[in-house]
């Protein structure tokens, strides 16, 4: 009965959410011809029954503001690798390396269907970082970052396990990404610059 | 038809309205760093390959940025991941998706909560062989180069400054041709997984369309679902596909005695059932 009240709770929670659009859809219209869309003469169809629905079939991606992927700053005298957990739990046990400052994990916020599962995907299994005024190809001006981790759920009911995202009854969930960084020991002071990809994927 | 899109196209924005008018009041106060955020609607596309529809992009982050929009593979595993088939592994009827579709444009800049439409469309030749044919739209923010300053005070160690790069992809599905499908729910059950209790069933696909719709679980007597998963897509490759819930405890403990098994169309699309069986879980 639990259950059943979530849902019936989560509906109703919708349809207010639904009646909050509705309400814009004058707005709306006045966007689109602004837009240059030639039709807008139809905004009432807005109040019709099937909005339910299509207040359901956005789909929002951002970083939550101010979380980033930092591992604070690092001395290295030789090879090792430096861990970041999703959880923000940096492991720099390695001897070579001695870790300082304030480390922190990017929170990726999902928002769509409601209850409906999403796959997460790291497009590539390393990224390059380079040091700001570096050489391109220089091992002392590069390292390493890969060892992607995801708090998302594995779903490992298959052979190949992966992340998935389950959208709660709102249609929200979030998750924070991790990594290694590997350092061969050359690496020179800097600032090393990179990205990574990571991509939410709809069926 | 004209209404009919014009009408959604109306919705979307008014959908895009009110995040945007719900964001502006945080984001005006706080410097934001993330850079890229993005809302796209509708979240799937399904075209008939004669009149063609738009998505809506948003930029909802706190910074102008430029956005590249593509058309990518993607084959669904039985488990319901979405994995990547380079161009070059494409089989005909991707080739085919892949050049029947059109869309204008492929590079948007977008202030902080403008939204713009990409037009879409696709390009049925009249020898084209019935059946499904499917791309995913990508879309994705192109990071701006910032400028580093090596500050004095990290020159003594290593300090690292990463980018994310992040988008999402959606399905645009073409049909040709009258298509149908049948599914069938098999052998649900409840599983100890890892974590916890899982609700495992596997339902069997044939036919040339591909199925999207909700799974409802209901206890006999009732009419209100005690589980409910939605937008499970059962694409065309796929002759079966299984699905694995992690279950509250709660959840599990109801899902006990005669329960009837429901897979049916979205509640927008008509809420058609596509698949149902009865059973006893113990």
């Amino acid at each position: 009965m639990v259950v059943l009240h979530g849902i019936e709770d989560q509906l109703s929670k919708d349809q207010n959410k639904m009646k909050k659009y509705l309400r814009l859809g004058a707005t709306g219209a006045v966007l689109a011809a602004s837009l240059g869309m030639t039709s807008v003469a139809h905004a009432q169809d807005t109040a019709t029954a099937d909005a339910f629905a299509e207040i359901l079939t956005a789909l929002q991606l951002n970083v939550a503001t101010g979380t980033s992927l930092d591992f604070g700053a690092m001395v290295v005298t030789g090879a090792g690798t430096v861990s970041l957990a999703p959880d923000n739990t940096l492991d720099c046990s390695v001897a070579t390396i001695v870790c300082s400052g304030s480390t922190g994990v990017p929170t990726f916020e999902v928002a769509g269907t409601p209850l409906k599962n999403v796959t997460v995907k790291f497009d590539a299994s390393s990224a390059i970082l380079r040091r700001v005024g570096g050489v391109v190809g220089a091992a002392a001006d590069e390292l390493v970052l890969d060892s992607f981790t995801s708090n998302a759920s594995v779903n490992n009911s298959g052979p190949v396990p992966f992340y998935e995202v389950s959208l709660d009854g709102l249609g929200d969930s979030s998750f924070e990404v991790g990594g290694d960084l590997n350092f061969d020991g050359s690496e020179v002071p800097g600032v090393y610059q990179g990205s990574f990809d990571v991509s939410v994927e709809y069926s | 038809m004209k209404n009919q899109l014009s009408s959604r196209f109306v919705r979307s924005i008014g959908q895009l309205l009110a995040i945007t008018a719900a964001l502006a009041g945080v984001l005006v106060a706080v410097p934001a760093s993330a850079q890229g955020d993005l809302l796209v609607a509708p979240t799937r596309i399904i075209l008939d390959g004669r009149r063609g529809t738009e998505v809506i992009l948003s930029n909802i982050g706190s910074e102008e940025a430029t956005y590249r929009i593509g058309l990518e593979l993607r084959r669904m595993t039985p488990e319901g991941q979405l994995v990547d088939v380079p161009t070059e592994e494409a089989n005909e009827i991707e080739k085919a998706a892949l050049a029947m579709i059109r869309y204008a444009p492929r590079r948007i800049t977008l202030p902080p909560g403008q939204p713009q439409a990409v037009r879409i469309s696709a390009r049925a030749g009249a020898d084209l062989p019935d059946g499904e044919y499917r791309v995913h739209m990508s879309f994705r923010a192109i990071p701006q180069p910032r400028p580093v300053t090596e500050s004095t005070e990290q020159a003594q160690g290593i300090s690292i400054k990463l980018t994310p790069i992040y988008g999402v992809t959606i399905p645009v599905i073409v049909r040709n041709g009258r298509l149908e499908a049948t599914v069938a729910i098999n052998d649900p059950k409840i599983v100890q997984g890892e974590q916890g209790p899982e609700l495992h069933l596997a339902m069997s696909r044939s036919g040339q369309s591909s199925t999207y719709g909700e799974l409802r679980v209901i206890r006999a007597g009732s009419s209100e679902p005690i589980y409910m998963a939605r937008g499970i897509a059962i694409y065309s490759e796929l002759a079966e596909r299984r699905v694995a819930f992690r279950l509250t405890p709660e959840e599990a403990a109801a899902m006990k005695g005669q329960l009837r098994f429901e897979y049916r169309e979205m509640p927008e699309a008509g809420g058609r059932l596509i698949a149902a069986v009865e059973t006893v879980l113990n």
